[in-house]
């Protein structure tokens, strides 16, 4: 499955599994603890989710942990660009091929579709929650800043299913 | 390092190598990453070298010294046309060090525009070539 | 094909007595415009909200634990920056978080009425406005959190309680222990969409009894034009799909139950 959401079909927004308003109670907090482990074991599958894609963003933070780790001065990881792109590898729906992981260095992650010399599309994820895009479709140009609040900004969604397709 | 006016420029038709020293320029199956060409953030700009009829050999006797500089591993490396750097408004500056040396300036100053034209020169740049 | 839906504010739900909420959540995600300074906003609401006495600091943090096989377990804590305020109040039924990209009130049992609620939110959300200056909003979500005590521990008949059915797979019967629906509805005709979950949570008490848990979250979808002069009527149109919901998710039998 390369796209869990078939864009012929009109979605107003991104449907996931993801939790969404937030809460203080104890219900609250066993509500979101079972999504997540629901949400984990879909992405402990290789098929259809992500589980290998968190290895390889905690195998990237070792990596790009000091400075100069790509030989051209480049700043240490930053930590909470990290953290906030695990939360968007949560959001990404089940199903969807599984993106690349990488760092800039500015010591912000990036997560990354290559799939041809023509269609490549690479999201940074600042430490602000802004997803700094950047896409190549064939002639198109794609390019942008979305604010990133828990849910997958519609216009990166349509990016990823066009770069993947 | 300074750029100087006495040294050749660089030519639209020159290949440029620009030596990958982390898993983050490459994907698993190989391809460059823009990451690999995104600019340092303090000085702005992108070391490069210029090919300039050097064997294979003597290209990754560079590549190894560089890496020798810095406590890194040379993955490989990423070699592009240098017209597809200008094409992205980009200027290709020549260094008198070290050898062969030059740095891809005028970068913009905001992300997303600096994000798509390293984009597009790592998918100009293809595959990344690894040592025999 | 689902035709628009009519949101009727003049609408009467029943009354309640042993309303079953355990948490109204409003939130609102946004951006501040105004610097973002611990000291400066702790010391504003200090003095503008003496009854919310309680000021928790809200860092993000990430704890990392590395284990490799022959050696000791390393364990990393990285402060990722200040977030914002969690603020509580005297009587422990309010909790409020002023945050770096949202704001937050929420109500816990036990619950008084919308107005209430609402009225608070609103308070609260307008010295968000002062102290944070936000452009745009980005999403408002309302979410009540139900929680209703059964006895009746099989769940073979959950579906005389709520309307969804825990089906044996067919030619296999065996007894369903758990179970875990997370619905997501849009809402044609507006810039809404409600997420319904439909959970146990088991052992509430030392009876042999279950909590049955219906959460309902009514939030605006991505591209909603919000204007924060509108903030009230979005949040009363919510209120009435929130309310929609739930009463649709219940049966006779559970209405009866909580009169």
């Amino acid at each position: 499955m390369r796209c869990a959401i078939n864009l012929d079909t009109v979605y107003p927004f991104i449907p996931t599994l993801a939790t969404g308003t937030t809460g203080f109670s104890k219900e609250a907090d066993f509500i979101k603890k079972e999504n997540k482990n629901n949400l984990s074991q879909l992405h402990k599958s290789f098929a259809l989710g992500l589980g290998g894609v968190f290895i390889e963003l905690d195998n990237v933070q070792n990596e790009c942990s000091v400075e100069n780790w790509d030989g051209y001065g480049a700043l240490p990881i930053n930590k909470t660009s990290a953290n906030n792109t695990e939360e968007l590898l949560n959001a990404l729906p089940i199903g969807l091929t599984a993106p690349s992981i990488g760092a800039e260095p500015d010591g912000t992650i990036t997560v990354g579709w290559y799939n041809s010399p023509q269609k490549a599309l690479s999201i940074s994820i600042s430490p602000e929650n802004d997803l700094h895009y950047a896409a190549i479709i064939g002639l198109r140009r794609i390019y942008g800043t979305e604010p990133f609040f828990g849910t997958l900004p519609r216009a990166i969604h349509e990016l990823i299913c066009l770069v993947i397709a | 390092m300074s750029d100087d006016n006495s040294l050749p420029p660089v030519l639209d038709d020159e290949l440029l190598v620009r030596f990958i020293l982390s898993s983050s320029g490459y994907t698993k199956d190989l391809a460059v990453t823009a990451n690999a060409f995104m600019p340092n953030p303090n000085t702005m700009d992108t070391s490069v070298f210029r090919h300039s009829g050097l064997s294979e050999n003597e290209m990754w006797k560079i590549g190894e010294q560089i890496a020798n500089l810095r406590p890194a591993k040379l993955h490989g490396r990423a070699d592009v046309i240098a017209i597809h750097v200008k094409k992205q408004s980009l200027s290709i500056q020549p260094t008198r060090e070290p050898k062969n040396h030059a740095n891809i300036t005028g970068w913009p100053s905001d992300k997303p525009s600096r994000k798509i034209k390293a984009l597009a020169i790592a998918l100009a740049a293809g595959k990344m070539v690894t040592r025999p | 094909m689902t035709s628009k839906i009519n949101i009727d504010l003049s609408e009467k739900f029943q009354h309640l007595s042993k309303a079953p909420i355990v948490e109204a959540v409003l939130e609102i995600k946004t951006r501040p415009t105004a610097p973002w300074e611990e000291q400066a906003i702790t010391q504003r609401l200090k003095e503008e909200l003496p009854e919310y006495p309680k000021i928790e600091s809200g860092h993000d943090f990430k704890v990392e634990f590395k284990v490799k096989p022959g050696q000791p377990t390393g364990q990393n804590s990285h402060d990722l920056g200040w977030k914002g305020l969690k603020l509580t109040s005297s009587n422990n039924l309010h909790i409020a978080q002023f945050n770096r990209d949202s704001f937050v009130l929420s109500r816990l049992a036990p619950y008084d009425s919308w107005t209430q609620f609402s009225e608070e939110s609103l308070r609260l959300w307008h010295l968000y406005i002062e102290i944070a200056k936000p452009e745009h909003i980005f999403r408002i979500g309302i979410r009540y959190i139900n929680r209703i005590i059964i006895k009746d521990t099989s769940l073979k008949r959950i579906d005389t309680y709520i309307n969804i059915k825990t089906k044996n797979p067919k030619g296999l019967e065996i007894p369903v222990v758990g179970f875990m629906h997370h619905n997501t509805y849009t809402v044609p005709g507006t810039q809404y969409a409600i997420n319904i979950i439909s959970t146990i949570q088991k052992q509430v008490t030392q009876e042999e009894e279950i909590g049955l848990i219906i959460d309902t979250d009514v939030f605006t979808i991505e591209s909603a034009e919000i204007r924060k002069e509108e903030i009230d009527q979005y949040i009363n149109e919510m209120r009435w799909l929130k309310n929609k919901a739930f009463f649709g998710s219940i049966s006779k039998k559970t209405r009866e139950i909580l009169k």
